[in-house]
């Protein structure tokens, strides 16, 4: 074993509210050699965030170290202070935060904060900035440098965050969910670039992250951190394949892993929720939900056990523990049925206008307009699951507001069971809302925080399904089973509900008016993982039970795979790809749907980032696209290409050629 | 949300519990005015004229021989039903306009709230005096200049809140049931702008208790002979030298229950706050 | 008179009202505009002024070696200093140290002379001669001669200048020297109380040609000006060749400008002034049980008048009106509102410094609350009457509303007290359209001005709106007959008709409250402060 650059004793790390002291980590104990990349994971109220401030000593006020010692190169961070501390901080603690906008200052050029943080004064310092931003793959370093930050993507800016933090040589590098805020296809190129540049300049790095499929593709160890513990630690590839703990376990099954099918293969999750910091169990903190705690496991607190010589875990019972994942289901593309669909849409277009400046508007000129959705047809069919999947700005979102009628659209028409609808959500007849509900992104602002839940779930009863408030009181247990909820939440506050429990109100909520359709707008994304699984499987079950229709837009195209029956891919504001699920994910064909799963693969394609504005009469997705051909894709639209079967798709380039290289690939 | 604990929280602080001790003791000479004050406060008696305060009139008399602890204690009621009044007026009125303007929009909410920030652009004070200058002074004229010069910062602070929650999932999913508009406006948004509105009633009370008290001094108040506290600060001036407890006695009464009232509404906004 | 006469002459009594303190400025420029006056015109008449009203006989200067010491005196802040605009008593108070008149007047209402040592008048009493004090020198020392008195009162009344004086003069057919020492005022009508106006705040008599009046201080008077600092003070020094022999008593006259009478009654207390001309009730109260500080009071015909109009309901029900005075116990009001400072009133403006007018013969009937309810109830009001007081916020006035309230509170009149600014009260003539309302009115030297102004039928501002054809008659006789023992007698039938029936009750007179340290000599308090002479005044 190599001497480790960072080693973590003992840790443990308080808060302080009020007169409470609330435990946030207990114990923590893990070293990382040089160059090399731990992954923490763990899900949201784990500690692992505070983990990473701890070990750069950026604890907020609030916070403090109570035990344990911190290791850099053998010095104790903990006992270190002022000057010594600030040194360290600029020579050799780095950190790349998850909001690179909130970590940059907005009113310094890029230029000058890189010089800044290198501590440069002369002008070899501009040319080492440059080449440093060149390192991190940024085109022109020059425009960047002069760029605010607000002038560049997200991506952009992370890539300016990670240059800050790698400059020098870095002892330690702490990614806290570094690619978070970034699409899928950004996403892995970021992470490429991280894993290159820890291996080329060695510093003992933590990797962050609730994203268990990440961590795996960048981190040789990884620890899981639970309710303030860590509960399990070993190399990566023996973590996935043989996990020694219970919540490890329920961690990786929770993940709708590739070739699972919501009808073959219910996910499972862990039921319950996470302890808080001061209410935690006696025994083994997972007891609560752990499906194998006995009496033991509640009182007395498991050991973290070496059981193998790079591989500890937190569990009394480890021996006992079987793993392997469910095996794909065998591929079938479902057919189209042929009744009519529940919901058309016919060149549906939003057009909106930007906000222009004071300047611009005096000089006269046009608000600058961006097309949302450019002419979008797309055919809902009943019983089925449609999956809208696409990147931020491809008009997902905007898509599901306009059918729901939130959001009027400027062109194009709606219709439901062949009526057109109105545009605005006001103008349409209570039936016709009553069939058309959706579920939102958010579930912590689902739901008013000043009404019981059994309100929320009443009044649509009342104002579409036009039941009195007695019979809708009734119904009221009905809807909470109908989403594995006790009956008793009806009379719960949402304060007194988790994230998960939330989004299962706001579901039942919509569900309440017995729609045909339900739009679900990233219903699951905010949700970790374990609690994701549950949702996901209550969706199935409902579909199941009630022949409901979903239209699923998410950016996750594992849970596309999973859960819908069709797709749609997306790409700013036009569908380019649709069709059964089966049959346009396996193989991708077109460039960007294949780019978008790639994004996952290690070894998949990556894309460059978004920079200019698409060509207006060409492909919208040809500067991006990896293999574009030289004209044609610039100033022509591209067909749209039959696959058969209902699958069809956007693209210059012939669908045997696009197969061939797929076989190829 | 939890009364008992809301309840704890509040008087934990020693400064609360003071402030809540003070209004009270306030409180209860404004509702038992007539059983507490030994004399009527406006009765005067030509031979007893500054008299320095004595058993029988323990804050002494003024220079028409009233007794000045009766003249407090029926001020009492005076300004506390005053600036209660307006107070509480302007809440409502203001929580009604913030709410539903700010909830509707477009134009109205434009130009509802442009007319408020001009009202607003002047001191309270001194719109105070440029109304009662137009109406004459008179208790209703000042219950309603409160009402005219509070409720647009009520109005403005409920606006800030309901923006907020304007956007959120809630109101849409609301909107997504064609919910009627008094129930979004009343059952979904009200309960959710009450504690700021708490918060801004227990502020703007201290407020309107210097408004009723800055209006009686400058004269365009409450007119002579009631018990105006500012009043008897305004009446007193010159006295001063000859009778200093009839300038002390409404002074300190009205700083009394400015500071106690001010201590309750820091209070209203911690308990709110940590709860 | 016509239209444009009737004018001028609300305008005339209305200034020497802004003088008298009554009115403000501002009241005074909207009376000016709701007569039709342009803006400007009333500003400059608003300067306007009367003759003191009382000027007690001089105390004799204290015989010495001439002057010596200094007197330091609080003033209010003046805003001018040309005689011809004078108004204020600290601008007044600066001049008559400066300058000098023709004539003063004294405490009984006596014309004296001043600069005019003599004077004669003819008997169609058109012609008046007055000869001048010989050996009268300027500060500049250039002699006094007639031309100077000449050219002084033609530029008082010469209407091209616009001087506030002109219309007061505007009865002088010609002003002629006679000789060095004499001049010869001819007018074109009888005016008896011509000399008054000689007497007038502004006829202070000036060098002839005099270029900047009101920058030059070149007068004849007891003072030199050594340094004039506005808003701050200004410094004078006794003018050795002043041709009254034993004035000035003091070598230096300090006059310190006060923004506020508190701060000049602390100054007097903290010794950094020695006389303060003019307080508040309560800080004369408290400066007379101040050791070393002698309080001054000093009776003048100044009152308020608390009034019912007479010509509609319910003033114009004869019961009301008494049932009012029957509420009223104008002793206690005395004692309470004015500490008894001044004197008690009887509902007659014919105060008792008047002393061949004033009479006590008609009984004031004595306070009985319970008669006067039953005469409100035979006159049609057996529940009492309610009523809006309206009450300017100067003075003591609020406070006698008050009083007042409580009064009659007893007798079933509730009072609604309305307290207004002045300007309010004035403005747009709201005071003589009210009901029941509570107005000032300053010191007069003759009693007459009173009756014209306030209480004739039709007069300008009969407020009370009172009309009474005996009264009237009785005023008429007062204000014509060339008998005193006539208009003494009319004057008494007019106290009668006043406690019997009109519509008026005058509770009080004022007292003019000043104060000095111990140790001056000399000092003698008027009823206006600024004719006061400091020039008396021995430390
Ligand atoms: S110790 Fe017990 S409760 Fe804890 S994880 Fe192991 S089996 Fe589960
Ligand atoms: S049309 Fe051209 S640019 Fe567009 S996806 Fe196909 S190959 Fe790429």
């Amino acid at each position: 074993m190599t001497t480790s650059v960072l080693s973590v004793e003992n840790l443990s790390v308080e808060y302080y509210t009020g007169r409470q002291r609330l435990p946030v980590l207990r114990e923590i104990s893990l070293s990382v050699a040089a160059g090399e990349t731990l992954g923490i994971v763990g899900e949201s109220g784990s500690g692992k965030s505070t983990l990473g401030l701890a070990i750069l000593r950026a604890l907020p006020a609030n916070g403090r170290i109570s035990v344990g010692r911190v290791l850099l190169d053998g010095i104790d961070l903990a006992q270190t202070q002022g000057a010594t501390l600030r040194t360290l901080w600029k020579r050799a603690l780095r950190l790349v935060p998850q909001n690179p906008l909130a970590a940059l200052n907005p009113t310094l050029r890029i230029g000058e904060q890189l010089i800044e943080a290198m501590s440069g004064k002369h002008p070899v310092a501009e040319a080492q900035a440059a080449a440093l931003l060149a390192r991190v793959q940024i085109a022109d370093p020059v425009r960047v440098m002069r760029s605010y930050p607000h002038e560049l993507s997200g991506g952009m800016q992370q890539r300016v965050m990670i240059a800050m933090a790698l400059h020098g040589a870095p002892r330690l590098l702490v990614l806290d969910e570094p690619t978070t805020s970034l699409d899928v296809t950004t996403e892995a190129a970021v992470i490429d670039l991280l894993a290159d540049l820890i291996a080329e300049r060695q510093p003992a790095s933590l990797f962050i992250s609730h994203n268990l499929g990440l961590v795996a593709r960048i981190a040789t160890r990884t620890a899981v951190l639970y309710a303030g513990e860590l509960v399990e630690i070993a190399p990566t590839a023996t973590l996935f394949q043989q996990p020694r703990h219970p919540y490890t376990q329920g961690l990786l099954r929770s993940l709708p892993h590739p070739g699972l099918r919501y009808d073959y293969h219910p996910l499972q999750s862990i039921e319950g929720a996470i302890p808080v910091p001061g209410a935690l169990p006696d025994g083994c903190v997972f007891a609560p939900r752990c499906p194998l705690a006995n009496d033991r496991c509640r009182h007395e607190r498991p050991p973290l056990l070496a059981i193998a010589p790079d591989h500890a875990t937190r569990c009394h019972y480890w021996s006992h523990l079987t793993f392997d994942l469910a095996l794909p289901a065998p591929v079938t593309a479902t057919a189209l049925p042929d009744r009519a669909p529940l919901l058309t849409t016919h060149r549906l277009t939003k057009t909106i206008a930007q906000r222009r400046s004071l300047v611009d508007a005096a000089r006269g000129k046009a608000a600058p307009a961006v097309q949302a959705l450019a002419a979008v047809d797309l055919t809902v069919h009943r019983n089925r699951t449609l999956g809208v999947v696409g990147e931020s700005g491809s008009g997902k979102t905007t898509l599901a507001r306009c059918i729901i009628g939130l959001t009027p659209p400027s062109g194009g028409t709606i219709e439901l069971l062949g009526i057109p609808l109105a545009p605005h959500i006001q103008q349409r007849p209570r039936e016709q809302v009553r069939r058309l509900q959706m579920v939102l992104q958010n579930p912590q602002e689902a739901l008013n925080p000043a009404l019981p839940i059994g309100e929320a779930l009443i009044r649509p009863m009342i104002r579409l399904g036009g039941l009195d408030g007695k019979t809708a009181a009734k119904q009221v247990s009905d809807l909470l089973r109908l989403v594995n909820l006790p009956p008793d939440y009806a009379n719960r506050r949402p304060h007194q509900l988790s994230g998960g429990e939330k989004q299962r109100v706001a579901i039942a909520r919509a569900l309440a008016a017995t729609p045909d359709l339900l739009v679900l707008d990233e219903a699951v994304s905010a949700l970790d993982v374990s609690v994701q699984a549950a949702v996901l499987n209550i969706l199935a079950d409902i579909k199941e039970r009630t022949g409901i229709t979903y239209l699923f837009i998410t950016h996750d195209l594992a849970v596309v795979s999973y859960l819908a029956d069709d797709v749609v891919v997306m790409y700013r504001g036009e569908i380019v790809e649709e069709g059964p699920v089966a049959s346009v994910l396996n193989p991708p064909l077109h460039p960007y749907t294949e780019a978008l799963l790639a994004a996952t693969n290690p070894h998949g394609v990556r894309l460059r980032e978004a920079e200019a504005m698409a060509p207006a009469t060409g492909c919208p997705f040809q500067p991006r696209c990896p293999r574009a051909l030289d004209d044609i894709c610039r100033t022509e639209k591209p067909p749209w290409r039959e696959a058969g079967n209902g699958h069809r798709l956007r693209c210059h380039i012939p669908l045997e050629e696009l197969r061939a290289m797929q076989m190829s690939g | 949300m939890n009364v008992q604990r809301l309840g704890r929280a509040f008087f934990a602080d020693p400064a609360t519990a003071a402030g809540t001790i003070i209004v009270t003791v306030f409180l209860v000479l404004a509702l038992f005015g007539p059983l507490i004050a030994p004399h009527s406060p406006t009765a005067q008696n030509a031979d007893l004229i500054r008299q320095p305060p004595s058993l029988s009139h323990p804050f002494g008399t003024d220079r028409l021989g009233r007794d000045l602890f009766s003249r407090i204690v029926y001020g009492a009621r005076d300004i506390l039903a005053l600036a209660g009044g307006g107070t509480v007026l302007a809440v409502i009125i203001g929580a009604f306009i913030g709410i539903s303007v700010t909830y509707l929009g477009g134009w109205l909410e434009e130009t509802v709230f442009r007319l408020f920030d001009g009202l607003l652009a002047l001191p309270a004070l001194l719109l105070a005096l440029i109304l009662l200058g137009a109406t004459g002074p008179s208790r209703a004229n000042v219950l309603l200049v409160m009402i005219l010069v509070y409720t647009p910062i009520v109005a403005r602070v409920v606006r800030s809140v309901v923006l907020a929650l304007k956007s959120r999932g809630f109101i849409e999913a609301a909107r997504m049931r064609n919910e009627r508009l008094g129930y979004i406006l009343w059952r979904e948004l009200l309960p959710l702008v009450a504690p700021t509105l708490a918060v801004e009633a227990a502020l703007r009370f201290s407020y309107a208790i210097f408004l009723v008290a800055s209006l009686g001094f400058l004269g365009v108040g409450v007119q002579p002979p009631s018990p105006d506290w500012g009043l008897m600060v305004l009446e007193a001036r010159n006295e001063f030298a000859l009778a200093p407890w009839s300038l002390y006695v409404p002074a300190a009464a009205i700083a009394l229950l400015v500071i106690g009232v001010n201590l309750m509404a820091e209070g209203v906004r911690r308990a709110i706050s940590d709860s | 008179m016509n239209q444009s006469d009737e004018r001028l002459h609300v305008l005339q009594i209305a200034r020497s009202e802004v003088l008298a303190g009554r009115m403000s400025r501002r009241a005074f420029l909207r009376l000016g505009l709701a007569l039709g006056l342009s803006a400007g015109a009333t500003a400059l008449a608003a300067c306007g002024g009367t003759a003191p009203a009382s000027a007690p006989t001089a105390a004799p200067a204290p015989a010495g070696s001439g002057p010596s010491g200094r007197l330091r005196v609080a003033s209010e802040i003046p805003v001018q200093l040309d005689p011809a605009f004078a108004s204020s008593d600290a601008e007044i108070l600066i001049l008559n140290h400066v300058y000098d008149y023709l004539v003063d007047i004294d405490a009984g209402n006596n014309v004296i002379p001043r600069l005019a040592r003599e004077w004669t008048i003819s008997d169609d009493g058109l012609r008046y001669r007055l000869t001048l004090a010989s050996g009268v020198t300027f500060h500049d020392g250039s002699p006094l001669t007639a031309a100077d008195v000449v050219w002084t009162f033609n530029r008082l009344r010469d209407a091209s200048l616009q001087l506030p004086t002109a219309d007061l003069y505007a009865n002088i057919a010609d002003i002629a020297a006679d000789g060095e020492n004499a001049v010869v005022f001819t007018l074109s009508a009888p005016n008896p109380f011509f000399l008054y106006d000689l007497s007038d705040n502004h006829a202070l008599i000036l060098r002839a040609g005099t270029a900047n009046p009101a920058t030059t201080f070149n007068g004849t008077g007891p003072f030199k000006v050594v340094e004039y600092r506005t808003e701050n003070r200004i410094d004078l020094a006794a003018n050795p060749a002043y041709f009254q022999t034993g004035k000035p008593a003091v070598a230096d006259l300090e006059i310190i400008f006060f923004a506020d009478q508190a701060a000049a009654v602390d100054a007097l207390r903290g010794g950094q002034v020695d006389l303060v001309l003019r307080m508040p009730t309560p800080l004369f109260q408290t400066l007379q049980q101040t050791a070393g500080i002698v309080a001054v009071q000093t009776p003048t015909n100044g009152f308020d008048l608390v009034r019912l109009r007479a010509d509609r309901e319910p003033g114009n029900k004869p019961e009301v009106i008494r049932a009012l005075k029957l509420a009223t116990d104008r002793q206690a009001i005395f004692r309470q509102v004015k500490a008894g400072l001044g004197a008690v009133g009887r509902d007659s403006p014919i105060g008792p410094l008047f002393s061949t007018y004033y009479s006590e013969e008609t009984p004031l009937p004595a306070r009985d609350p319970a008669a006067a309810r039953a005469l409100l109830a035979s006159a049609g009001y057996p529940d009492g009457l309610k009523l809006d007081l309206h009450v300017p916020d100067s003075g003591d006035r609020p406070d006698l509303a008050v009083v007042l309230k409580e009064q009659w509170a007893e007798a079933g009149i509730d009072i609604n007290v309305i307290v207004e600014p002045e300007s309010v009260y004035y403005g747009d003539n709201g005071w003589l359209e009210v009901d029941l309302g509570i107005t000032g009115w300053g010191s007069r030297p003759v009693p007459q001005f009173y009756l014209d102004v306030m209480l004739v039928s039709g007069a300008v501002w009969n407020e009370s709106h009172f009309s009474d054809a005996e009264f009237d008659a009785l005023a008429a006789t007062a204000r014509t007959t060339l008998d005193e023992a006539e208009r003494a007698h009319a004057y008494r039938e007019i106290q009668r008709i006043l406690i019997e029936r009109g519509p008026i009750i005058i509770p009080y007179f004022f007292a003019q409250l000043s104060a000095h340290r111990e140790g001056l000599r000399g000092y003698v308090a008027k009823a206006f402060p600024g004719r006061t002479d400091l020039a008396a005044i021995a430390v």
